[in-house]
C-alpha cells in the first residue's frame, strides 16, 4: 500500500510504499534538483550521513525531464518535533543552519527551515528534504526562511526554556511553529522589552501591522559579496542565538533518579543490572523499545549489546541528558518524549502526515523493556494490567523484559495516595497470571530484600 | 573612525530608536489573518540594511588604505 506523507511542496511529493521511501520530483522542482545533484556540499553532507542518501529510480535530471522518481534510504524510526527533547530540536536547527550556510558559496540555499525536514537516526540528525535545496540569486541578501526558522526553532526553544511551555505542546497544536503574536500573549512587561523577546517576539508581532505585499518583492544588493556578507552574518547570529538556548540541567525529579536510585540499595541495583545483562544476552535484541527509559541506564546497556534502541519517557529532561550521552558515545539510541499511557496521536492533514506512536511502534521491535514502569501505568494512569500486557504484546515481536513492583514497595505505596483498597488484588501471582495470557516466562529472578521481581518473557504465538 | 561612518552609525541608532518608539505605541492589530512572517521579515530587512552599510563602509575603508 502506498501512502503520500508529504505533498505541500509544489516541487514534488513523498510517499511510503511498504518499507520504501519514494519521492517524485515534478517539473517545478527539476531545476533545483539538478542543482542539488551537482552540489559538492550535498555530497559532503551525504558522506557524513547528515543528509539522506538518494538514488534515482526513473527520469533524467541532466535532461531536465520530469517526473523524476527517487528512492531515499529509510530512516528506521521516524520521529517528530513534538517528541523531541529540547536538545534534539536544537541539533535539528543547528544542522539546518549549517547546511543553509554551506550551500551559500555554491549559489544555493534552503527554501524552508522547519523541523519537518529533519529526522533522527539514533541520536544523529539527518536532513531529509532534498527538495528544500534551491538556487538563489547571488545578490539576494534575504533568507526568506528566516522567519520560519525563528517560529520553529528559536521561539519554541525560548518558550520551553523560559516560559514553561514544553515543545510537545507547541508542536502538537501547531504545524509551523509559534508565531511572534502567539508568543507575545505569554509574556508580560517588562520581559517584552528585553532581549531576546524584543527581537524575536515583541517587535515582529507589532511590526506585522505594517505588512504590505511589497514586503516580499526581491531586493538585490549592488554586488554578490555584499549579499553573502549579510547572509553569513545572519546565519552566524542565528546559530549564536540558537546555542544560547542550550538546555541547562533541568529540575526534573527524575533527572537524578538514576544516580540517587532511591528504590534500590547498591546490591539490589547490581542484581538488577546482572539480570538485565543476562536477559540481553539471551535476547540478542536488534530493535529494542525501552519504555519509561528515564536517563537510559538500560537503554545504554541494550545499545552496547548491539540493539538499535528507541527510549521513551514522558519527562524531557532525562531524555535530553540521554541524547547527549548517546551522541557522545555513538550509541544507537533515539530518545523520544512519549507518554506510554497517552502516546503521541496522529496529526496533520487527514491525520496522515505524522503518524501516531503506536502506528510506528507496533510490531517494529523484537524486544521491549518495561523496567520499573508497570506499577506507574497501573496505579498512576489506572491502566488495567491485562491492557498493559496486551499493549506490550502488540509492540514486541518476541521478547518482553519486565519488572514487577509489588504493593509493599515504598514507591508503590507512594503512588497509591490512599487508594490501597483498589489494589488489594495485585500481587506476584496475579501479575504472572496476566502475563501468561500473552507471554511465557523464560526466566525470572527476585531482587533480594525488595518486593520486586524481574522477568524475561517470550511472546506466545 | 571616519565622519561618514560615525554619521551612518548615529543615523542607524536614531532610526532604530524611532522605529522601536513607533512600534511600542502601535497596538497589535486585530485581524482575521495576520501574516506570521512579515514582522520577522521586516526585522531581517532592517538588519540587512545595517549590515550592508557596514560592508560598504569596510570596503571604502580598505580602498582608502590601499590608496595611501
Amino acid at each position: 500500500m502506498t501512502s503520500v506523507v508529504s505533498f505541500r511542496d509544489p516541487g514534488g511529493s513523498l510517499s511510503l510504499a511498504g518499507d520504501r521511501v519514494i519521492r517524485t520530483v515534478r517539473p517545478e522542482g527539476v531545476e533545483n534538483f539538478a542543482a542539488y545533484l551537482r552540489s559538492a556540499t550535498v555530497r559532503r553532507y551525504a558522506e557524513n550521513r547528515s543528509l539522506v542518501t538518494t538514488r534515482i529510480l526513473d527520469g533524467d535530471p541532466a535532461a531536465r525531464r520530469a517526473p523524476i522518481v527517487l528512492e531515499h534510504e529509510r530512516v528506521p524510526f521516524p520521529s517528530y518535533a513534538h517528541e523531541w527533547p529540547a536538545e534534539m530540536l536544537l541539533a535539528a536547527g543547528d544542522l539546518t543552519l549549517s547546511l543553509a550556510e554551506d550551500l551559500l558559496s555554491e549559489g544555493l540555499g534552503l527554501k524552508d527551515a522547519t523541523p519537518h525536514n529533519v529526522l533522527f537516526e539514533g541520536p544523529r540528525a539527518v536532513f531529509v528534504d532534498v527538495l528544500s535545496v534551491e538556487r538563489r540569486h547571488e545578490r539576494d541578501p534575504i533568507w526568506l526562511a528566516d522567519a520560519q526558522f525563528t517560529r520553529n526553532f528559536l521561539i519554541p526553544l525560548l518558550a520551553d526554556r523560559r516560559m514553561g511551555l514544553p515543545l510537545q505542546r507547541t508542536f502538537l497544536s501547531r504545524r509551523d511553529g509559534m508565531t511572534p503574536a502567539d508568543a507575545l500573549r505569554l509574556i508580560r512587561w517588562p520581559r517584552r522589552w528585553l532581549p531576546p523577546y524584543l527581537e524575536w517576539i515583541t517587535l515582529p508581532a507589532r511590526a506585522s501591522r505594517l505588512e504590505r505585499p511589497a514586503l516580499y518583492r526581491p531586493r538585490l544588493m549592488r554586488d554578490a559579496g555584499q549579499a553573502r556578507y549579510i547572509l553569513q552574518h545572519r546565519f552566524r547570529r542565528l546559530r549564536k542565538q540558537l546555542r544560547k538556548l542550550s538546555p541547562q540541567a533541568g529540575s526534573s525529579p527524575w533527572l537524578n533518579y538514576e544516580n540517587a536510585r532511591p528504590s534500590y540499595s547498591a546490591e539490589q541495583h547490581a542484581a538488577k543490572r546482572r539480570f538485565v545483562a543476562e536477559a540481553l544476552d539471551a535476547m540478542s535484541p536488534r530493535r529494542l523499545l525501552d519504555v519509561g527509559a528515564n536517563a537510559g541506564e538500560y537503554s545504554l546497556m541494550a545499545a552496547q549489546a548491539g540493539a538499535s534502541v528507541v527510549a521513551i519517557d514522558s519527562d524531557p529532561a532525562p531524555l535530553g541528558a540521554l541524547w547527549q550521552k548517546a551522541r557522545g558515545r555513538g550509541a544507537a539510541i533515539l530518545p523520544l518524549v512519549v507518554d506510554f499511557a497517552r502516546p503521541t496521536p496522529a496529526v496533520g492533514w487527514r491525520c496522515a502526515e505524522q503518524t501516531s506512536f503506536p502506528d510506528r511502534a507496533n510490531g517494529f521491535f523484537d524486544s521491549v523493556a518495561m523496567l520499573a514502569v508497570v506499577h506507574h501505568l497501573l496505579v498512576t494512569d489506572q491502566i488495567p494490567l491485562a491492557e498493559i500486557f496486551d499493549a506490550a504484546a502488540q509492540l514486541t515481536r518476541r521478547w518482553l523484559l519486565v519488572e514487577y513492583v509489588g504493593p509493599s514497595d515504598p514507591m508503590f505505596q507512594r503512588l497509591l495516595r490512599g487508594r490501597g483498597e483498589l489494589y488489594r488484588w495485585f500481587h506476584r501471582t496475579a501479575f504472572e497470571q496476566h502475563a501468561a495470557r500473552r507471554f511465557e516466562t523464560v526466566f525470572s529472578r527476585e531482587i533480594p530484600g525488595a518486593d520486586r521481581c524481574l522477568y524475561l518473557l517470550r511472546r506466545r504465538g | 573612525m571616519r565622519d561618514s561612518t560615525r554619521t551612518m552609525i548615529r543615523f542607524t541608532i536614531t532610526s532604530g530608536i524611532l522605529l522601536i518608539f513607533l512600534l511600542v505605541c502601535a497596538e497589535v492589530p486585530l485581524k482575521a489573518y495576520a501574516d506570521p512572517g512579515s514582522g520577522l521579515l521586516m526585522w531581517q530587512i532592517v538588519a540587512a540594511v545595517f549590515l550592508g552599510a557596514i560592508y560598504q563602509a569596510r570596503k571604502a575603508l580598505t580602498w582608502l588604505r590601499k590608496r595611501k
